[in-house]
């Protein structure tokens, strides 16, 4: 389960909060360019969940 | 648990924090401007992680690039274009309730995947990541890396035929 010291887990969860805020956002607002804001918040995570090596090598090893 | 622990830790917490704070106050707030203000605030929070994660190339790209390129790209298109619209805030209440329901599964669905995997333990890679992603992408990605460059020659082309008046 979750320690308090921050690691890999932590980071993906984050990521997974923003990314949910971001889809929330996306579909809710009629305005455009808040649509386009979201769209940047989703990418953004997407861009930092990749970004850890490890999830990268088990990725790696265990899909491809 | 070790000082280094006590300060990772917080400032892990406190900056996350600060992120989720600004990515509700991009979808909550009633004015354009005050979500692209928010926006801001929760992209530089992820630029802090991205330190602690010591992606310290990714820091400086997100810094530069989303901070300052298209945030502030943002803020002139919202400041220089007329705002005569009036849109409601949100639509209707039962979208948002469905939509909610889809995020909040989808929030239950991946955090339960990151739970329930065994992630491999690594150690800290301790050099700078620069090198090994400018090797990485004219190596193994160099295909990629000119298919996007293209990409973007072709959107920079188009621009300026559409703003070229004539």
């Amino acid at each position: 389960m979750l320690g308090f010291v921050p690691g890999l887990q932590h980071y993906l969860i984050l990521g997974a909060l923003l990314f949910s805020i971001g889809l929330f956002g996306a579909l809710t607002r009629p305005n455009a360019v808040v649509v386009l804001m979201a769209i940047e918040l989703m990418l953004n995570r997407m861009m930092k969940t990749s970004s850890n090596r490890e999830f990268l090598n088990t990725l790696n090893k265990d899909i491809l | 648990m070790t000082f280094t622990d006590v300060v990772v830790s917080l400032a892990f917490y406190s900056f996350a924090i600060l992120a989720v704070v600004g990515g509700v106050g991009v979808i909550r707030a009633r004015r354009v401007v005050h979500s692209a203000l928010f926006l801001v605030v929760s992209l530089a929070s992820v630029a802090v992680l991205y330190i602690l994660l010591s992606a310290d190339f990714l820091f400086a790209v997100q810094v530069l690039i989303y901070v300052g390129a298209i945030m502030i790209l943002m803020l002139f298109a919202i400041m220089l274009t007329p705002q005569q619209v009036e849109l409601p805030a949100m639509v209707p209440g039962g979208q948002r309730l469905l939509v909610g329901l889809l995020a909040v599964g989808f929030f239950l669905v991946v955090g339960g995947v990151v739970l329930s995997t065994p992630w491999p333990q690594s150690t800290p890679l301790n050099q700078s990541t620069l090198a090994l992603i400018g090797r990485e992408m004219f190596t193994t990605w160099v295909l990629p890396l000119q298919i996007a460059a293209l990409l973007l020659t072709a959107a920079m082309v188009g621009a300026i035929v559409i703003a070229r008046e004539e």
